[in-house]
């Protein structure tokens, strides 16, 4: 055997037992939490075409997408997203289908990070889409799901951030540059890199130029919006009188939860409206990921608003394991020990007993002293034995 | 909660940047006679001292919050994270350079370098279209030319002596480096404050 036989590829690995019943407390804490509020469970395929992570729209490098071929030498992808797959569905599958529609997934995507750095390749997502709504409302019910989609997992040291896409494109498009450049610049607002930004700019003419400028450093509280709308004059007044709508309503139901982040611009610039992402105390990333992409259904031939988010199971996982508020695998409540010939009986009264709501153990020990001592290294506190009687022993 | 951690890059920056915390007003004591400890209190903050590569792992991962590292480090390992000053320490430049009076660019033969920062240099040639073998060499990369490994080098330059007492020469200037200030993405949302208020203290101390 080689050594690759030992070990999980670089980016994946093993999750157990306490990990487990963790994780699946949070997928079935968020999926009830979605099914509850009127949203649909989809699945859809791990491969997809590589072309549908192509598009102009969606930015995903090459590199970092996991890529195999078809029988008929196609380019597939292991998904490294959910929205353009959901978008696809849902031009599709969905097409003429009643409006709005809610759907949400609990899905693994795969992307490939640089070797040694720690970064997961396999991050398991839960998110939800509601397609064929736009406005305030919308907006709210999204982002508002996704502060309680971290509540309801026992996470309150938290904070969601809001920006609006709108606000720089329609600054940038003022700019007469070539798309390489604007990509340049949005990385430095994105990364709040506010000398190379500077730098950037240096010979682009005012007044343009000081708005994009302080993008970047336009992030904090309500006070942020009346800053921008006194440099931005009338560029962006109708994204930032949204922004104020959006901000109050918010405000009033997640108080210091929320703040603006005027300098949110993603890499996918899929997104038209309302951006936000999520931070919780514990981890070093960010946790949600979400916003509004008006115009990518309309590359599937589909022309409907959409909104959504992404939630990270294991970041979600990790704080709570890391708060020990992980949820422990359980012990065997009871042993169930066979005497020769007796273990259908066994098995019949171990069923009864787990009907009872008794977490059992079935064990073929030769002795009811080695019962016992294997009683004690599983922290069980009863054991049965189950000969032409039932005898049942309470350990302490 | 933890104190807000402070990653410095060991060595002549970290001197450089104890300058500007005691403009700072921050008591350094500890940081001057760290002996070998690696974690040092810092005026309520926790200053850790790491190695430049490193101290941007320690902030892309969000267990240190604040870090303070040059910009080569931050060319060659790129990651996410908030760069929110230049702290205007640590200046040099990263340059190809080659032998004295080799006309680099001539002939149609693909060239070699040697470099301690390939990414930096493969981006370089890139941006240049140019196909260049690139060989990674971990200690002094003058030499690479002089053994006839390589026709030039990507490196930083400071003064330049150490190219000129090799018989080696700057083709071309590739960028500025001076030392940054990067922040976690995480932290920057969480602890906004603390973090602003560290910044802004700092700018106004360099």
């Amino acid at each position: 055997m080689d050594k690759f036989t030992f070990k999980t590829p670089e980016g994946t690995r093993d999750l157990m037992f306490d990990e487990c019943e963790t994780f699946n407390f949070v997928k079935n804490t968020l999926s009830e939490m979605f099914s509850s509020r009127g949203y649909y469970e989809v699945k859809t395929p791990v491969l997809e075409y590589f072309d549908l992570f192509t598009l102009e729209s969606a930015h995903f490098k090459q590199e970092d997408m996991y890529k195999l071929c078809d029988n008929t030498g196609r380019i597939l992808v292991l998904r490294p997203d959910m929205t353009m797959p959901i978008a696809r569905l849902a031009s599709t599958r969905l097409k003429g289908a009643p409006l709005p529609i809610r759907l949400y997934y609990i899905q693994d995507v795969f992307r490939q990070n640089p070797g040694y750095k720690g970064r997961s390749n396999d991050i398991a997502q839960a998110g939800i889409e509601l397609i064929g709504l736009n406005g305030l409302l919308s907006d709210l019910e999204v982002i508002i799901t996704a502060a309680r989609a971290i509540e309801q997992c026992g996470l309150f040291d938290y904070k969601i951030e809001i920006g609006h896409a709108g606000i720089f494109k329609k600054l940038i498009d003022r700019l007469n540059i070539d798309s390489d450049s604007k990509e340049e610049i949005r990385i430095y607002i994105e990364t709040k890199n506010y000398n190379a930004l500077e730098n950037k700019l240096k010979t682009y003419p005012e007044p343009m130029v000081k708005a994009i400028k302080e993008l970047p450093k336009l992030f904090g509280g309500r006070e942020i919006l009346d800053t921008a709308l006194e440099i931005f004059g009338d560029l962006a007044s109708e994204e930032l009188g949204f922004l104020y709508k959006l901000y109050d309503s918010l405000n009033a139901e997640l108080q210091d939860k929320i703040y603006l982040d005027l300098g949110l611009v993603h890499r996918n610039n899929y997104y038209t409206g309302t951006v936000f992402r999520g931070y919780i105390m514990g981890s070093g990333d960010m946790v949600v990921s979400g916003g509004r992409y008006d115009s990518l259904l309309s590359e599937f031939g589909c022309d409907l608003p959409a909104t959504g988010f992404a939630i990270d199971l294991n970041a979600l996982t990790g704080v709570l394991l890391s708060k020990s508020k992980g949820i422990g695998v359980k012990n065997p409540d009871m042993l169930v020990f066979a005497l020769p010939s007796y273990e259908i009986k066994a098995i019949r009264f171990m069923e009864e007993q787990i009907n009872k709501g008794t977490i059992c153990e079935l064990l073929p020990f030769d002795s009811k002293e080695s019962a016992i001592k294997q009683a004690n290294i599983r922290k069980a506190s009863r054991i049965a034995v189950i000969g032409e009687n039932c005898e049942i022993f309470d350990l302490v | 909660m933890r104190p807000i951690r402070i990653a410095l890059t060991k060595g002549r920056l970290e001197k450089e940047t104890i300058k500007i915390f005691d403009k700072m007003q921050l008591d350094t004591s500890e940081l001057k006679n760290k002996g070998r400890r690696l974690i040092l209190p810092l005026s309520g903050y926790e200053a850790v001292l790491a190695k430049a590569a490193d101290v941007i792992t320690y902030i892309e991962h969000g267990v240190c919050d604040i870090g303070i590292v040059g910009k080569d480090t931050i060319l060659e390992y790129p990651g996410s994270f908030y760069e929110m000053l230049d702290l205007n320490i640590g200046k040099c430049v990263f340059a190809l350079a080659g032998p004295k009076g080799f006309d680099f660019y001539s002939g149609y033969s693909v060239k070699t370098v040697a470099t301690k920062y390939p990414n930096v240099a493969r981006a370089f040639f890139e941006q240049k279209g140019m196909d260049v073998k690139i060989i990674k060499i971990e200690g002094s990369v003058e030499l690479a030319p002089l053994l006839n490994l390589s026709e030039g080098i990507v490196d930083l330059v400071e003064t330049g002596n150490t190219l000129r007492e090799n018989g080696l020469e700057i083709i071309e200037t590739i960028t500025p480096i001076s030392a940054r200030v990067i922040v976690n993405v995480a932290s920057l949302k969480l602890r906004k404050t603390e973090i602003e208020n560290f910044i802004s203290q700092m700018e106004k101390a360099i």
